[in-house]
């Protein structure tokens, strides 16, 4: 009952300021509308990471401060994954199974190399990251698309080790954002 | 793409006035005051297509044999459509408002509150 009458509250400041046309739920002008009646519905971010050749498996890594600290962390791994993330889809093809245009969906924290069908030949050229909202950092708090802090990096990985840099002192990471942020996370 | 957090039953509460709700099918839905003595404001105009649709839809105010556009939209693949005027029309007897929608398979109703 109180959230009913703090919704009344709320939404009679607010109906005064709004004018104009609203289809689905959606204004055409979001002019005095206040922040706390707008959700966004895109708020799941879709990752294309470039792996190929030994590289079947990846690090993905998110931070609001320029990785002073992170908000996000998932790696799969044979030996040492990661799972900040407990319901991250990550897609990728193989092509040593019968139909090599089929997408597969890795086990969470789990080597995705060991789960192609020839381990040794099968090459993951591209993996597509679909973050959940199961995450260890509350994405309510940082997931969004106009968060102008949010970055993202990855690192590729075959499964036990990481790609090191020219001297091997350090790992190579890559700077990534989402291609898109969607509303639902694609399920073939 | 962003949404407003509340749904169109909050719109009718927070008339706080009346409401009449018909049938799109004649394409055209005008509801006059035939009260001499009093007047009203509509709050809000909601339609709802029985499935989602795309087309047009336009409202007019009638008044001494004048008509007066007071809104209008193009819409594609929506449901519902809510238009919430932008200052407080006055209607007065014999004035009428006019609701005018190229998809007929819907409903419209008209939220009104008492000038």
């Amino acid at each position: 009952m109180r959230r009913i009458l703090t919704a009344l509250v709320v939404l009679a400041v607010a109906l005064p300021c709004m004018a104009g046309w609203i289809f689905d739920g959606a204004p055409s002008e979001w002019e005095g509308i206040p922040e706390e009646l707008q959700t966004d519905e895109y708020t799941f971010p879709v990752f294309v990471l470039e792996l190929g050749g030994n590289w079947t498996d990846f690090e993905l890594k998110a931070s609001t401060n320029n990785f002073d600290g992170m908000v996000y962390f998932i790696m799969s791994s044979a030996s040492n994954a990661v799972a900040d993330d407990g319901d991250v889809w990550t897609y990728f093809t193989d092509d040593y199974v019968a139909d090599v245009r089929k997408w597969w969906r890795a086990a969470v924290a789990t080597w995705i190399g060991g789960q192609l069908a020839d381990p040794v030949n099968s090459e993951v050229e591209y993996v597509y990251v679909f973050p959940s909202h199961d995450c260890a950092v509350d994405w309510r708090t940082w997931m969004s698309r106009d968060n102008e802090k949010l970055v993202w990096s990855y690192t590729r990985f075959d499964g036990v080790g990481f790609e090191m840099n020219a001297t091997g002192t350090k790992t190579h990471w890559n700077p990534v954002q989402p291609i898109a942020w969607v509303k639902a996370r694609t399920t073939p | 793409m962003r949404r407003l957090c509340v749904r169109d039953p909050w719109l009718a509460v927070l008339a706080g006035g009346f409401s009449k709700t018909l049938s799109l099918a004649p394409g055209t839905v005008t509801v006059t005051n035939t009260q001499a003595n009093s007047s009203w404001v509509p709050v809000s105009v909601l339609i709802r297509y029985a499935a989602p649709s795309s087309g047009s839809a336009e409202i007019w105010r009638i008044s001494e044999d004048f008509s007066f556009e007071l809104g209008s939209c193009t819409f594609s693949n929506v449901t519902t459509i809510v238009w919430v005027p932008s200052v407080a029309y006055s209607f007065g007897e014999g004035d009428a408002l006019r609701v005018m929608s190229s998809e007929t398979n819907g409903v419209v109703q008209i939220m009104r509150r008492g000038d």
